[in-house]
């Protein structure tokens, strides 16, 4: 086998690709969606109101650029989704890194998606919450968020980050000519 | 269908293209229209040379700060420099910059004026008679942070709201009070105007 498993190198280099790409699609949706999220975040934390704990100069800076901040949640899991289904993302497609099974052979699209939906779950949960309104939703999946990223940086270097072992696989680098 | 290889490329020009003309066919959304003129009034814009303090709130997010603005009159121009209190949001005091113009000279009865606040944001607006609107925006990327604004004007005292366009942008009122100076007077100056009003 050619594959070796990804360093934290690659890795968070195939992070901050996403990330660009998730900054540059929730500002091109941010006049779309973004501006429909920011209407269901005003609606869901009740901002405005008298009996909104939504206060103080953090909450005013989300609110100021919340067309892109509330938007990013959903423009981040539209750039990372091809991960869930296809086993690398762009990120990862540039950094030649690919999720396989600890095996080694190829991940089903069963163990991808799965692996995908336990590494997004916090978005996936602020995004629930703010469609649906359910604040405890939003708050619950910016807990989760924060713990997956934690978990992430925590067990990266050289150990499976939390969401590979939960679905039993790895990333590995391709080697260049792939 | 694409192999796995060139999914995650194909499939990332797919979006960026899709995100890119949804943003191109809907009208931006956070854009303020330009303000209408008023109807002509024939009292003039009050006197707004010299020193102004006072403080803006949002009342959406129950955040304050200090305001201070020097504003001098050269014929029908004028300009003025302030600063604008943003350190509950880690933005720090920011000095600005403001320049207008009266219609018709002198004391008018417009004011057209622009303002701009070092690395924070821009605007402009119109003083008809009393009443004064205008529109401006936060600087950063896109069409972020736009507000709209509307007050009224007295000799002595500058009151308004604001209110951004973002569906959770805040949204508060601003007020300014022109500092009167102390004048100096002797004891005898004093006496004499006092006599002047008895008789």
């Amino acid at each position: 086998m050619t594959e070796s498993k990804a360093g934290l190198g690659p890795r968070l280099l195939a992070t901050a690709i996403d990330v660009a790409l998730g900054v540059a699609v929730a500002l091109l949706l941010s006049t779309t969606t973004g501006t429909w999220f920011a209407r269901r975040a005003a609606a869901t934390l009740s901002i405005g109101s008298d009996g909104s704990l939504w206060r103080g100069p953090l909450p005013m800076l989300f609110g100021i650029f919340g067309t892109f901040l509330y938007g990013f949640p959903f423009a981040a899991l539209l750039v990372s989704l091809p991960e869930g289904l296809a086993g690398a993302g762009f990120g990862k497609r540039l950094a030649r890194v690919e999720v396989r099974l600890t095996s080694g052979s190829q991940a089903s699209l069963a163990s991808l998606f799965a692996r995908w939906l336990i590494k997004w779950s916090g978005f996936l949960l602020v995004v629930a919450g703010l469609s649906f309104g359910n604040a405890s939703f939003l708050g619950a999946g910016l807990v989760v968020a924060v713990l997956v990223l934690i978990c992430f940086l925590a067990s990266a270097a050289r150990r499976p980050s939390l969401h590979d072992r939960l679905a039993g696989t790895v990333a590995v680098r391709r080697p260049a000519s792939t | 269908m694409p192999g796995r290889a060139t999914f995650p490329l194909i499939y990332m020009a797919a979006l960026l293209t899709a995100a890119a003309l949804l943003a191109s066919l809907v009208p931006d959304g956070g854009a303020v229209a330009p303000l209408q003129a008023f109807p002509v009034a024939n009292r003039p814009v009050p006197d707004l040379v010299g020193s102004w303090a006072g403080s803006w709130q949002d009342t959406v997010y129950m955040v304050s700060g200090d305001l201070s603005w020097e504003i001098t009159q050269n014929a029908s121009d004028l300009s003025g420099s302030g600063t604008i209190d943003l350190s509950v949001l880690g933005l720090g005091v920011r000095s600005g910059t403001a320049a207008g113009s009266l219609g018709g000279g002198g004391r008018a009865n417009t004011l057209t004026f622009t303002f701009e606040a070092e690395s924070v944001g821009n605007g402009s607006g119109t003083v008809v008679d009393a009443t004064g609107s205008g529109t401006g925006t936060v600087t950063a990327p896109l069409s972020f942070g736009e507000f709209t604004f509307t007050g009224t004007l007295t000799d002595d005292e500058i009151e308004g709201t604001f209110d951004f366009t973002s569906p959770t942008g805040g949204a508060g009122r601003a007020t300014l009070l022109k500092d009167t100076p102390v004048q100096a007077a002797t004891w005898g100056s004093v006496k004499a105007g006092y006599r002047e009003g008895a008789d």
